[in-house]
């Protein structure tokens, strides 16, 4: 994996950059149209997540030949419960649980970690 | 917050949404969207989201709660102009967009009204 980019979320704003900027990465590695949007909004959710939980953090965008990997980190409180997190999601419609099943979903793989020193939230989507 | 383009045919009121909105906007541009329509009386609103190639689970629950708002108090409310990828991704999200009406131009949605 080559990181070709870093930005750090710190406020609403800087979601909207971060979309705007994984979405020229996106079209430059020739994602199909559709691919291009679940990745942009996977990462809307995920760096939402970043502003209203932990305040602050970083997103990292890698790419290899098969696709592009990003990750989302933070050193916030991370999540007592994700197993909890990660179910209640839909039942419980705006929530925490819902952006991260939503960008688990919109994505070919998903990998949380999470502690006292924060919480780090990697995903891949294939290049098709 | 970027300024609302609003227009009015007659009784429907007409509001494109315009790209990159960020949360506390879209929250703002939503109230004005509902406040519009109470002040000028407006039997219908379409809401135009063809400029929007990025619906989140944040964005798509707002305009639900947008949509049932105006139901509340009575206006038929059309979406329109829904991309592809939108669609694909708000269902993926487990936030389809059961019981509201869309359209796929804004002449199909006026029809509606």
């Amino acid at each position: 994996m080559r990181e070709i980019l870093r930005i750090s979320i710190n406020e609403e704003e800087d979601i909207l950059i971060a979309r705007r900027m994984t979405k020229k990465e996106t079209e430059r590695l020739g994602y199909r149209s559709v691919d291009r949007t679940r990745i942009v909004t996977a990462v809307s959710e995920l760096t939402r997540n970043i502003v209203h939980h932990a305040g602050s953090g970083e997103l990292i965008i890698s790419t290899n030949r098969t696709g592009i990997q990003i990750v989302c980190q933070d050193h916030g409180p991370g999540m007592p419960d994700v197993k909890q997190a990660m179910q209640e999601g839909y039942s419980t419609v705006g929530t925490l649980g819902m952006g991260l099943i939503g960008a688990k979903r919109l994505m070919d793989s998903f990998d949380i970690e999470t502690g006292d020193n924060g919480t780090k939230i990697t995903v891949f989507k294939k290049l098709r | 917050m970027p300024p609302l383009t609003k227009m009015h045919f007659a009784d429907v009121l007409v509001v494109p949404l315009q790209e990159a909105l960020h949360d506390t906007a879209a929250e703002e541009i939503t109230e004005e969207i509902i406040s519009e329509a109470e002040r000028k009386n407006a039997r219908g609103v379409v809401i135009d989201i063809s400029a929007l190639d990025v619906v989140d689970s944040f964005l798509g629950r707002l305009l639900q709660e947008t949509v049932r708002a105006l139901a509340a108090m009575g206006k038929k409310v059309v979406l329109v102009g829904i991309q592809p990828g939108v669609a694909i991704t708000l269902v993926e999200l487990g936030l389809p967009l059961d019981g509201i009406e869309t359209a796929f131009n804004l002449e199909s949605a006026l029809k509606k009204l």
